[in-house]
């Protein structure tokens, strides 16, 4: 094969790595549990939720989202997590990750190809699963079809973008981590500082410092999560709700623009992945 | 020049010197058998060769570039690495076909290459399935795509049966006469010495001894051994070294040289029943090499040792103080 070829041929491989990690996902049945999952937790929220409210049946669609933002910016992160956290150590303890290093690949082909093969699998995931609750909701609620989707719409893409950016920071810690058991402890516990225990701490300065803070500062200190940011774009869509708990109330003292919501989760997307990258390279050259 | 590593130098850190001046020159067609214990720097020299390393110091070139900077090459390069797993849920036909298309080459040669490692059977099998054997048949299959020009192979036989093993022997010779160039990494192999050009035997990260089998016994000189069966052995024979009996027969050590004096004399003994004639194989060819070098480093390790055994003596001393205190 002459150079020349090679070059041209040279967005090829991420591709090829790309399909493969696809068809891992499909037949350790990731793809099919993870739809099935998604799915059935939009449904039971929609029908279901309103029951702590001694309500039972669909309650209405920003009770619906809000409600299924809440859970989702729990099991998101954990799913990506899951997804991703063995994707540079696994070949590497495998020793597939020195036999790749020898074949005419870059490592910026190998990591994005299996980022992007991943998040494949977890984006199709996300569109069954929602999209076909969103369908089932279109067609036995009688709410107005038009809100139900671009609700959904911006529903599904912003936990599409919190998925990438839990797949590219769990790649990051798939590559600083020593073995797949260290690289799956530390995804657990960066799992629940960022959806757990963050919030919790925030608080808690809120309540100490009594208010004295600033919560312009509090609420920019949210943005620095991703999970925030994720929820944040969800809540503003139904910002007539009075259902706001905990730290989201702070999102009502400023106002915080959609798109620059949006910018920013896919900055968070980007972010994790090159420093991912940069690790991912360091690794494999001693 | 295929292969071409000058006075190559490689240190981790400050303290681990995996490679410590090391030249190599391969030409197309050649065939290198790289031995030595875990340790002894093979893994790192497959690795500055693939582009994986930088040298410290020296000079690597394959196929007259530098590995690090130009890795097209690597579609002319094939690999085995010693231990790899790989991808359990996929089939063996799979495997070969993504990593055929990572190197950029056609699918059609991956069913004559499962046909040639007798893994056409199991080929839409989950490669979890698959014996040791023929999951490194599988591993071999992948280094052989794409006819590559330098073939690197880290203890191909593992895992293989006999018939196997001499299966790979006889691709490894076709190989060759199509210009391949192979380096074959390996504690010792039994039965290799009649398929590599060229030996090198390392340890601790230098190169013992370099050169074809021939320049390796030639320089051991070490005892031919004839095993000799017959009514009367004579008290004196040529070149003799020593004797002992071996169940019904003799074996005699001859100096290399009077091989054949010796075997003239014996092969007139009356009532001879057996005489036969063995040189040194590169298993003892090894193991003399390796011993003619750990002499060194046993007398750092015995130095060493009787330094620790002082201090052991003092604790012991100090011990028996405070008991008899």
């Amino acid at each position: 094969m002459s150079e020349a070829a090679f070059n041209q041929s040279s967005i090829n491989p991420m591709l090829v790595i790309a399909h493969k990690e696809w068809t891992d996902g499909r037949r350790n049945f990731w793809l099919q549990s993870i739809s099935v999952l998604l799915f059935l937790l939009a449904l039971g929220i929609a029908y279901l939720g309103g029951a702590v409210a001694g309500q039972v049946g669909f309650t209405g669609l920003s009770n619906t989202i809000v409600s299924l933002a809440s859970l989702a910016v729990l099991i998101m992160p954990l799913i990506a997590l899951l997804l991703s956290y063995d994707a540079i150590i696994g070949e590497e303890e495998g020793g597939t990750l020195l036999l790749l290093s020898a074949y005419p690949i870059s490592g910026f082909q190998l990591f994005f190809g299996k980022w992007l093969g991943r998040s494949a699998v977890l984006g199709c995931s996300i569109f069954m699963g929602f999209g076909c609750a969103a369908l089932v909701l279109a067609f036995t609620t009688n709410v107005m079809v038009d809100e139900l989707f671009i609700a959904f719409g911006i529903f599904i893409f912003s936990a599409l973008l919190l998925g990438m950016s839990f797949l590219a920071i769990g790649m990051w810690i798939s590559c600083i981590s020593k073995s797949r058991a260290q690289a799956a402890g530390f995804s657990l516990l960066l799992w629940f500082f960022a959806a757990v225990l963050f919030d919790l701490l925030v608080l808690a300065i809120l309540v100490l410092t009594q208010g004295k803070i600033e919560s312009n500062f509090l609420a920019g200190l949210m943005l620095i999560n991703p999970t925030d940011v994720f929820r944040m774009i969800n809540f503003s869509l139904f910002s007539d709700m009075q259902q706001h708990t905990g730290l989201m109330n702070l999102q009502q003292d400023m106002n915080f623009n959609l798109l620059h919501l949006i910018a920013l989760a896919m900055l968070w997307v980007v972010v994790p992945l090159v420093i991912g990258f940069y690790q991912f390279n360091k690794r494999n050259h001693l | 020049m295929v292969v071409e590593l000058e006075n190559v130098k490689k240190s981790f850190g400050k303290d681990v010197h995996a490679l410590n001046d090391l030249s190599l020159m391969l030409n197309e067609g050649q065939v290198l058998g790289l031995f030595g214990h875990n340790g002894a720097g093979k893994t790192t020299t497959i690795k500055l060769i693939l582009g994986l390393l930088s040298p410290t110091q020296g000079k690597v070139r394959v196929m007259g570039k530098d590995p690090m900077t130009h890795s097209e090459i690597k579609s002319h390069i094939g690999f085995l690495p010693e231990n790899v797993q790989f991808y359990e849920q996929l089939s063996g036909r799979e495997v070969l076909r993504y990593f055929a298309k990572l190197k950029g080459q056609s699918l059609k040669h991956v069913d004559d290459l499962l046909g040639r490692f007798q893994l056409e059977h199991a080929a839409n099998r989950a490669v979890k399935t698959y014996s040791k054997g023929m999951r490194q048949r599988l591993g071999l299959a992948q280094a052989m795509l794409g006819e590559p020009k330098l073939l690197l192979l880290d203890e191909p036989t593992v895992g293989l049966d006999p018939v196997a093993t001499k299966q790979f022997y006889e691709q490894v010779a076709t190989l060759q006469s199509h210009g391949c160039t192979l380096i074959i990494c390996s504690h010792v192999l039994p039965g290799i010495e009649s398929y590599i050009d060229r030996a090198l035997i390392m340890n601790k990260g230098q190169a013992v001894i370099q050169g074809s089998i021939n320049d390796l016994s030639e320089q051991a000189n070490l005892p031919i051994h004839i095993d000799v069966q017959a009514d009367y052995i004579p008290s004196i024979i040529e070149g003799e070294i020593s004797r002992k009996k071996v169940l019904d027969h003799w074996r005699v050590e001859i100096k290399p040289n009077q091989q054949i004096q010796a075997m003239q004399q014996l092969s007139q003994l009356t009532g001879l029943k057996k005489l036969l004639a063995k040189s040194p194989s590169l298993d003892d060819l090894y193991h003399y090499y390796m011993a003619t070098t750990a002499g060194t480093t046993q007398c750092q390790e015995m130095s060493q040792s009787i330094t620790g055994g002082a201090n052991k003596n003092t604790i012991t001393n100090k011990f028996s103080l405070e008991v008899g205190s």
